[in-house]
């Protein structure tokens, strides 16, 4: 136990976590700091937004037939609050504009109106007029949810499931792409920023008593080459410490984003932009991406290791790992973890994936120890 | 045997700064095939360059017009003798063929009219150019940058002028009729984003990892070694640090000439600009979103590929230099590359928390960071921060100084301090 605490020590070392708390203030402000600060993310987002927070409020997690029907009638209000608008202005009288529906099919070539337009829409920013083409859009989407989801199927089994979650409704979901955009957008790099942290912590674990000559000295005693497996749980343990950490980080900076009443809802609705081959709620796939992560942190924790445990030097490890994290980062985390379980992907896709990721790293740490257990110390 | 070339065999012989070579240009070969499909739409202009020249003018124009009407007629005889119907125009005759053409005509008469089609879009887009240069207004496009960053006050001042400067230029570049030349058509094919974009950015990053390897590993190699003790008492003594760093610079030199060479050679090889060398780069069709791309001078395309190459050099021996200084002190090689990575964030991210009214927030712009993130606007309008008429050489300047004076300090430190572990 001494051993673990000591390399844990030696692992978090004041130098290293210095440069671990910058590493991460830089990735925040380059890649994560706008999803936060700028969400929703202008107009008509935040309409979008505000539409289904109360839609949350009155109906619930699921929007029934009954409550679409109070749905058409808030759109009439919203109708009725524009025409007062319109009416309440005279250069809309000058123009000949009544109401909502002239407004809509005004001729937008015609300057005077077109200014009107812009008017009221980008310098005013008048609310309901950001908000009503949205309610009409909607309305006409629940109208025909059906065909809507059948034509995002392209082949048999896609469409099967699809018929599945139809059967069961789910698509009345109260749940929009706004927030599953965001969030997507946002774990994208924040699992980049902890793989990246990983990586640099644990990458010198094996090189730092290597060069030193301190791994001869640690051979010979009684403990022995048992030390290379504690090294191993103690660089598993202190990439958990710093996965657990920056979560914590994250999601209190994530709950900033006020996402929490929709945790609840089913995410395979007509309003979002994934089709999951499971039935989860939106907090159900936050947790699906925190394993995920984990998964994948343990997976990069392993195969630094045994980057460190080859090479001689800290030219060769950066050289070696530099490749490997571009790959990730660039290729890897697009399938992983952008739109978990979508069918866009096989059905068994993203499990088998974890699962090979999870072997291949495992079994080639087994393979390296089995190596290590017998080979020759030469100086 | 010289020294200096035993310190040059240390990175050529190193297996990962090969490894790492072959890696990128691996990846970079695959970002040109990826785009090699567009080739054979570009034998459209090469074709019409070939009969008339590139430069536009009343005479090529007529040409050419006779050309296009020709290939318009051997159409409508074509179409005539199989759907007895009449087209003014290729995009009409698609219009009308949303599903295919596939089961009326062969091959070659689809050859023909998809090569037709191209011609009809240089066509079109040589009679608009007027139109379209009469309408740019570039205070417009500063007011533009000003709301679009939020500048105010000083800073916005700042923008207009840099714009009304270079609306002189703009004047300057429509009299010269650098604009009507002939290039490959940007909104179409994206060639100057994919050379300059793509894969200059791909291959600046490149050259930046294998300098910044190349230059700690040897600074800090007899560290590394435990051969300190040795190598800086003998008769050379601490003057061997000066022909590490002239090790460093030739190697990164040959480094980045491979990746340059091999880059740049496969793209020319794929794509065919023979008859394009001496385009101005400001040309009309040059333009791959909604605006032109026009330089600060009259450059040719074939000016502009090596003014680019030499800031790549430039920008190169300025990251040697930052990276010789921090690896300098430090000794750890690891945290070398870390600390670098650091600094090249920070100057991202820092200068843009400056107050948007005043002057200070164009100083950020003025760093070897932040001028090797837009290579495909070098030299050019390229936005609020970087349209300064010498921003390239100045940055280039300040930072050389800059490095010059903080790498003798660093050397003298040097040179006098303790050799301790």
């Amino acid at each position: 136990m001494d051993i673990i605490l000591n390399e844990l020590k030696k692992i978090f070392n004041i130098k290293s976590v210095i440069l671990l708390i910058l590493i991460n203030i830089i990735m925040y402000f380059l890649f994560i700091e706008f999803e936060i600060s700028v969400f929703p993310n202008g107009r008509p987002p935040l309409d979008i937004y505000n539409m289904f927070v109360e839609m949350e409020d009155d109906y619930g997690e699921f929007m029934d037939e009954e409550e679409f029907k109070d749905f058409k009638v808030k759109y009439e209000e919203a109708e009725r609050e524009a025409d007062g608008y319109i009416q309440s202005r005279k250069d809309f009288k000058r123009a000949g504009i009544m109401n909502y529906d002239d407004f809509v099919n005004m001729d937008t070539n015609n300057k005077e109106l077109k200014k009107l337009n812009n008017d009221v829409i980008f310098k005013r920013k008048v609310d309901v007029f950001w908000e009503l083409p949205w309610r009409e859009e909607y309305i006409q989407v629940y109208g025909n949810r059906e065909d809507y989801m059948m034509s995002k199927a392209s082949n048999e089994k896609q469409e099967t499931r699809i018929k599945e979650i139809l059967e069961k409704n789910l698509e009345t979901s109260v749940f929009t792409d706004v927030v599953f955009f965001n969030y997507d957008n946002l774990i994208k790099p924040v699992a980049a920023t902890i793989l990246l942290s990983v990586m640099f912590m644990i990458t010198p674990i094996y090189l730092r008593d290597n060069k030193d000559r301190i791994s001869y000295l640690q051979y010979t005693s009684k403990t022995g080459r048992k030390i290379f497996k504690k090294k191993i749980i103690a660089g598993l343990l202190a990439s958990a410490i710093i996965v657990t950490l920056q979560f914590i980080c994250f999601f209190s900076i994530y709950s900033t984003n006020n996402t929490s009443m929709f945790f609840n809802s089913n995410i395979n609705s007509i309003y979002n932009s994934i089709i999951s081959w499971y039935n989860l709620t939106f907090i159900q796939y936050i947790y699906l991406t925190v394993i995920g992560i984990y998964i994948l942190s343990f997976t990069f924790t392993l195969i630094s290791m045994l980057v460190s445990s080859i090479g001689n030097n800290y030219i060769t490890l950066i050289g070696i790992q530099l490749p490997i994290a571009l790959f990730v980062f660039v290729i890897l985390l697009n399938y992983l973890i952008h739109y978990m379980t979508s069918i866009f992907y096989p059905k068994y896709f993203l499990e088998l994936s974890y699962i090979a990721l999870m072997l291949i790293s495992t079994v080639s740490m087994i393979v390296r120890w089995r190596k290590e257990r017998k080979t020759d110390i030469l100086y | 045997m010289n020294i200096r070339i035993n310190e040059f065999k240390k990175v050529i012989t190193s297996p990962i700064i090969i490894g790492l070579l072959i890696l990128f240009i691996i990846f970079n070969s695959t970002i040109i095939f990826k785009s090699s499909y567009i080739k054979e739409d570009l034998e459209v202009l090469n074709k019409i360059v070939n009969k008339f020249g590139y430069k536009i003018d009343d005479k090529m124009i007529s040409g050419f017009k006779s050309y296009y009407d020709k290939g318009l007629k051997r159409l409508n005889i074509l179409v005539n003798e199989r759907e007895s119907k009449n087209y003014n125009s290729v995009s009409e005759f698609y219009d009308d063929h949303n599903y295919g053409i596939e089961d009326i005509y062969d091959k070659e008469e689809i050859e023909f009219i998809r090569e037709l089609g191209i011609v009809e879009a240089y066509y079109y887009k040589i009679g608009e150019i007027d139109d379209v240069y009469s309408n740019i207004d570039i205070m417009e496009k500063a007011e533009n940058e000003i709301s679009k960053y939020g500048l105010k006050g000083e800073a916005a001042n700042t923008v207009r002028n840099e714009y009304r400067d270079f609306n002189k230029r703009f004047h300057q570049l429509v009299n010269n009729k650098e604009h009507k030349n002939l290039f490959y058509i940007g909104q179409i094919y994206r060639m100057h984003s994919l050379l300059f974009k793509s894969l200059f950015k791909s291959i600046i990053f490149e050259i930046i990892i294998l300098t910044v390897l190349i230059t700690s590993y040897l600074t800090n190699y007899e560290f590394e070694n435990n051969t300190e003790a040795i190598t800086y008492t003998t008769r050379r003594g601490r003057n061997f640090i000066l022909d590490k760093i002239s090790a460093a610079i030739v190697s990164s030199i040959l480094a980045a000439g491979i990746i340059l060479i091999t880059g740049l050679g496969l793209y020319f090889m794929t794509f065919d600009y023979s008859r394009l060398w001496n385009v101005p780069i400001s040309s009309y069709f040059n333009a791959d979103y909604d605006f032109v791309y026009m330089s600060w001078w009259n450059m040719s395309f074939v000016q502009y590929l090596f003014a680019g190459i030499g800031v790549i050099f430039a920008c190169m021996l300025l990251f040697i230099g930052i990276t010789f200084i921090i690896a300098r002190a430090i000794k750890n090689n690891y945290i070398v590359f870390v600390i670098f990575a650091i600094i090249f964030g920070l100057f991202l991210i820092v200068p843009g928390m400056a107050p948007r009214n005043s002057n200070a927030i164009f100083i950020g712009g003025f760093t070897p960071f932040f001028l090797i993130m837009n290579p495909f606007i070098w030299f050019m309008e390229s936005g609020a921060f970087t349209t300064f008429k010498y921003y390239e050489l100045a940055t280039v300047g300040i930072w050389s100084v800059l490095l010059l004076i903080l790498g003798t300090l660093s050397i003298n430190r040097f040179k006098k301090q303790d050799i301790a572990r």
